[in-house]
């Protein structure tokens, strides 16, 4: 946050004295003045459009974490007028909107009040003399004490700030937010994408089928189609330990998954580990009651 | 132009430095006084006797040559005793009338005691004050420039007094108070003016026109809107204000202004502060506001009403 004249180190702008001429007239020095308060209403913007800009930012992408992660009828993909190729989800372009909307409605708030005041604000030691050089200048004052205050308050210029009309403070708590809120609205994102929480895209053949347990039904239903097992993409070998039966059946073989293969030390993990997910109890109840009977019937 | 400035207000804080030789304790007073001078005006001071109203008077005449007249005002005094009149005049046989200038034709004018003046010659004073002329026999005589009348009155004694109208009173610029000093000022008076020098003597450190010159600039202090209109509202509030029958007319907020650019001045500053009004605004309005019965009863005075304004 620097002046055109007051380089990186956010001094207040003023001109250059080698650049004044010898004998500065009143007139000059008015002109000056105006100059320099030209780069404190200027300083007034940059530091307004930075602190509406982050909040801005925050309200983005609050409102597309919001309707993400409610779904509230926004699920639906948009299309970019000018640019039929890129299609955004219904959040993000209603999250853009009131983004648009707050840094516009920031950004009036902040340069509602006169930007010359606000640096009056952080830089109280030469509030008045600034002040009165602002109104004389609006006024058109040109006389011998009108050009020595413009020289005066030109030269205590040099001691002070912008920097002070950013609240860094605040700044760095949005800019946390946003940080925050990225990392939640790209887990929104993943979790749409990956684990496909709404039914909607996520169908598998043999889920219209209810989970709760009415009975046996047809193992097709539950375990789908047969596949064939040399076209999988993968081949697991489950070992399964019986702690109850040793009439050595082997029950071993592939199974057609392409889940991960991860194996538990009890008997029935395994299996329920290669059909489905594992979070669907009903399903795993189905198996474990399936095998018993299977069991029982091959001792029989 | 800003070394000019800076002269002519190194001058004035010279002239204040050389006055205070002989004035001791009384700072405030002073500055008010050099602030009334500054901005062409005219200030009533108020005191007990003995704190060296005239001395204060005479020694800034002393340091900014200026010409200097006492005028004792009492009852008896005539308007012609202070503007002059006609006399007959003989001289080589011939006689004619000349006027005889009175002791307002000069530049800094004492008036002490001015409430003892009957109303006529009050008024007389106070126009000369007024319209920097004199008439007298259909002739009109200009008073010298700069001109300031400093008048004196006591608050004690309001016997065989006619109290100034407000009329008139509105017209002083400023209503100096002059207090008591602290004992460790007194003790500083009694040395310097019971030791073997019997005379402080003080150094003119600025001249009629110079004096004219820091008039000028002190018009041309530039003020800030709001700040002007803080003051304009100010001098507005008294009008309005809790026990108060009548409050101060625009030319009190004029000269509150005007002081305020004075003190700036003063103070080697090229812009008015919000202190400057604070600072005058009693001064400025003090005589200018009248009381009513029950404010008086209550024990209030001008200078509380201000104070709750500038609240």
């Amino acid at each position: 946050m620097s002046g055109d004249q007051g380089g990186d180190s956010g001094e207040a702008p003023a001109p250059d004295p080698d650049e004044a001429p010898a004998q500065p007239t009143p007139d000059s020095r008015r002109a000056e003045m105006a100059a320099a308060l030209r780069v404190i209403r200027r300083e007034g913007w940059k530091a307004a459009v930075v602190e509406a800009t982050v909040e801005a930012a925050v309200v983005f992408l609050l409102v597309d974490v919001l309707l993400s992660v409610t779904g509230s009828g926004v699920s639906t993909r948009v299309t970019i007028p000018l640019a039929s190729s890129i299609t955004l989800p219904g959040s993000a372009v209603v999250g853009a909107g009131a983004g648009l909307a707050a840094f516009a409605v920031g950004l009036w708030l902040r340069v509602r009040r006169p930007l010359v005041e606000q640096f009056e604000t952080v830089n109280p030691a030469v509030a008045e003399a600034l002040r009165t050089a602002r109104d004389a200048v609006d006024d058109g004052h040109e006389s011998r004490m009108a050009a020595r205050l413009y020289a005066d308050v030109l030269d205590r210029l040099r001691t002070t700030s912008s920097l002070g009309l950013i609240r860094f403070r605040r700044v760095a708590v949005m800019l946390a937010l946003v940080l925050a809120l990225s990392v939640a609205a790209t887990q929104a994102a993943v979790y749409d994408v990956t684990l496909g929480g709404d039914a909607d895209d996520s169908e598998l053949p043999g889920d219209t089928a209810s989970t709760e347990f009415t009975g046996l039904v047809d193992g097709d239903a539950v375990l789908g189609d047969a596949e064939d097992v040399s076209a999988g993409d993968a081949n697991l070998t489950a070992r399964i330990e019986s702690t109850g039966g040793d009439d050595g059946t082997d029950t071993s073989g592939p199974f057609p998954t392409s889940g991960g293969g991860a194996g538990g030390t009890g008997e029935i993990d395994s299996q329920q580990a290669g059909f489905d997910q594992p979070e669907l109890i009903e399903d795993a109840e189905l198996i474990r009651e399936y095998n018993l009977r299977i069991r029982q019937g091959s001792n029989d | 132009m800003s070394n000019g400035v800076d002269e002519i207000q190194a001058k004035i804080e010279r002239a204040r430095e050389e006055v205070g030789k002989r004035i001791v304790g009384q700072a405030d007073v002073l500055e008010q006084l050099f602030v009334c001078i500054l901005a062409d005006g005219n200030a009533l001071l108020e005191s007990n006797p003995g704190l060296g109203k005239t001395t204060m008077v005479r020694t800034v005449a002393e340091v900014t040559d200026l010409e200097f007249s006492r005028i004792q005002n009492t009852p008896d005094l005539m308007p012609s005793d202070i503007t002059g009149t006609e006399i007959i005049r003989e001289s080589r046989g011939d006689r004619e009338f000349v006027f005889e200038r009175g002791p307002v034709f000069a530049n800094v004018v004492l008036a002490d005691e001015i409430n003892r003046a009957t109303p006529k010659t009050q008024a007389a004073l106070l126009e000369a004050m007024q319209e920097r002329q004199v008439t007298a026999a259909g002739e009109t005589y200009a008073l010298p420039e700069p001109f300031f009348i400093l008048a004196t009155q006591n608050p004690i004694e309001q016997g065989g007094t006619y109290e100034l109208p407000e009329a008139q009173t509105d017209r002083f610029m400023l209503k100096v108070l002059v207090d008591y000093p602290d004992y460790d000022a007194e003790r500083d008076i009694v040395d310097i003016y019971t030791g073997v020098r019997r005379r402080v003597d003080v150094e003119r450190v600025l001249t009629r026109d110079e004096l004219r010159t820091a008039q000028e600039l002190v018009r041309e202090v530039p003020i800030a809107d709001d700040l002007r209109d803080r003051a304009i509202q100010l001098v507005r509030r008294t009008r309005e204000a809790d026990g108060v029958e009548f409050g101060a007319s625009p030319r009190a907020s004029m000269a509150l202004v005007l002081t305020a650019k004075a003190r700036a001045f003063l103070q080697g500053r090229s812009h008015v502060s919000g202190a400057d009004v604070e600072a005058l605004a009693a001064p400025v309005l003090r005589h200018r506001i009248l009381l009513g019965f029950r404010a008086e009863r209550e024990g209030l005075t001008p200078d509380d009403v201000i104070e709750d304004l500038l609240e």
